[in-house]
Formats: structure tokens, C-alpha cells, sequence
């Protein structure tokens, strides 16, 4: 199973997800979203995807129901460095402008 | 050709583990990367369509809800790939299921058929009695495979 660590950089809260996103890892992720959507203050979200080999449309699903939820108190989500695959699976489910992805580290100072 | 048979419960967990098995044997078979990431992401969501809706009324009994995989391997061709189910079917839902549209971009759900039949060269779902069987084709060029 994954691992979930959290970084915060100014208004940016950064998640540090480790694992794949898929089925299996989805009640425990969303649990721990539910705990950090809670408990802190921020006004973008930034979830670094360079350490998830492997996503599948359940991963893809959750990362879509982040993004609705998040507009809903009006703030937003950014992904962070899609791995290779997790990259090709967005691009296949043409989700690939729909969320906002960064490709670099140095994209999150633009954020404010 | 050579056919090998795979079986589990239906639960996220053991179905995922059944999928890295499989792909454990695709592995010394299949040389190139992006396909055996195709197969797996294949075989992922197959199994996850079982978990989620072949048994979708019978969580928290995962042990009655079995699943089997038969993968048929010709060699520089082909692999053909059967998840069979004893559960609820596609019912109405089977003529749609083997040309699927993609869900809506806000949509939660709705994409895994999507995807499989985009990664694969043909999809048909067969319906018995009590037996439900999603069948894929994946043509591999010869040069992908292991020499």
C-alpha cells in the first residue's frame, strides 16, 4: 500500500503520494484525504505523482472527485510530474487538459 | 499456443495481486515495456470491473465471489485474455460494454471499459447461465516479444 506525506509551501499544500493508485489503495487514500482536507489550511493542492508507477481509472476516479471537490471551496488542484504511465493512462482517458499537471518543481512558486 | 489458468477471490486486494502474478509470466514473455504496461493496466481494470460490479452486492463476502483469468499466449502473435465471473452480468448493459463511450470529464467512473477496449484489438463479453466472461485480443508485434 501506498504511503501519503504532506508538504507545505506557503498557500500550497503539497501531498507526496508513494505507491499505486488503484482499487486497492482507494478507501485508505481517500481516508487520508478526508484527514488533510479537514485539518489544514490551503488554498491550492498539489499532489506529486512522480513516485506512483502505476494508476488505473479507480486512481484516476479519486484524483477526479480531489478536483470536484476542491472547486467546490474554491480552491484548486495541480498534479505534479505524472510518472510515465500514470501520464499515458490521463492522456488515454483524454483527461490530459483537464487537470492543471506541472512538469517541473519550480512551476509550484508560480503558484500564489 | 500455451493457456494458463488463473484463480481468486474478488476482492481489490487479491485481484490486484493476481494481476502482478499474471504479469510475472507475461514478463518472460513479453519484451517491451509499454505493452506489458498496457497488459497490466488490462488486467487491472478487468479485475477491478469484477470487484466492483459482478459482486458489487456481496462486499465484506469476498471469499464466495470467485474470479478466473485464463490467458492464451500465441507466441509472436497474440494474447488472449478471459476474466470470468459468477456474478451479477452485464445484463442490458452487454451490447454497450463492447463499444463503450468515455464518461464525462467531472464523472468519477465510467472510464475502465473505456480503456480496455482501447488497449486492446477486440473485446466481447459472453453471458451463460450463472457464468459471465469479458474476452480481450491483443495483437503484439513480433518484435516485441522475448527471443
Amino acid at each position: 500500500m501506498g504511503t501519503l506525506k504532506t508538504v507545505e509551501q506557503g498557500a500550497t499544500l503539497i501531498l507526496q503520494y508513494s505507491g499505486e493508485l488503484t482499487l486497492q489503495a482507494s478507501a485508505a487514500f481517500k481516508e487520508d484525504l478526508n484527514e488533510i482536507l479537514t485539518a489544514r489550511e490551503f488554498d491550492h493542492l498539489v499532489v506529486d505523482m512522480s513516485a506512483i508507477p502505476f494508476i488505473d481509472s479507480s486512481g484516476i476516479g479519486m484524483l477526479v472527485s480531489l478536483n470536484t471537490r476542491l472547486k467546490s471551496l474554491g480552491k484548486s488542484l495541480f498534479l505534479l510530474n505524472p510518472a510515465t504511465q500514470a501520464q499515458k493512462t490521463l492522456e488515454l482517458v483524454q483527461l490530459g487538459d483537464f487537470f492543471h499537471i506541472l512538469h517541473d518543481e519550480d512551476d509550484l512558486l508560480t503558484l500564489d | 499456443m500455451n493457456m494458463y489458468t488463473f484463480s481468486t477471490s474478488a476482492s481489490p486486494k487479491s485481484c490486484r495481486l493476481l494481476t502482478k502474478g499474471i504479469m510475472g509470466v507475461l514478463r518472460e514473455l513479453v519484451a517491451d515495456e509499454e505493452t506489458r504496461q498496457n497488459l497490466d493496466l488490462i488486467l487491472t481494470e478487468a479485475l477491478a470491473n469484477v470487484v466492483r460490479h459482478a459482486y458489487a452486492s456481496s462486499v465484506g463476502r469476498e471469499k464466495e465471489n470467485p474470479v478466473e483469468v485464463v490467458i492464451t499466449v500465441e507466441y509472436g502473435s497474440a494474447i488472449h485474455i478471459e476474466v470470468s465471473d459468477w456474478g451479477k452480468g452485464f445484463g442490458e448493459c452487454a451490447e454497450t460494454a463492447t463499444c463503450p463511450t468515455l464518461s464525462e470529464p467531472e464523472e468519477e467512473g465510467g472510464r475502465g471499459l473505456y480503456i480496455m477496449s482501447s488497449l486492446s484489438d477486440e473485446l466481447s463479453v459472453c453471458q451463460s447461465d450463472t457464468k459471465n466472461t469479458l474476452s480481450m485480443i491483443i495483437k503484439i508485434e513480433e518484435r516485441k516479444w522475448v527471443r
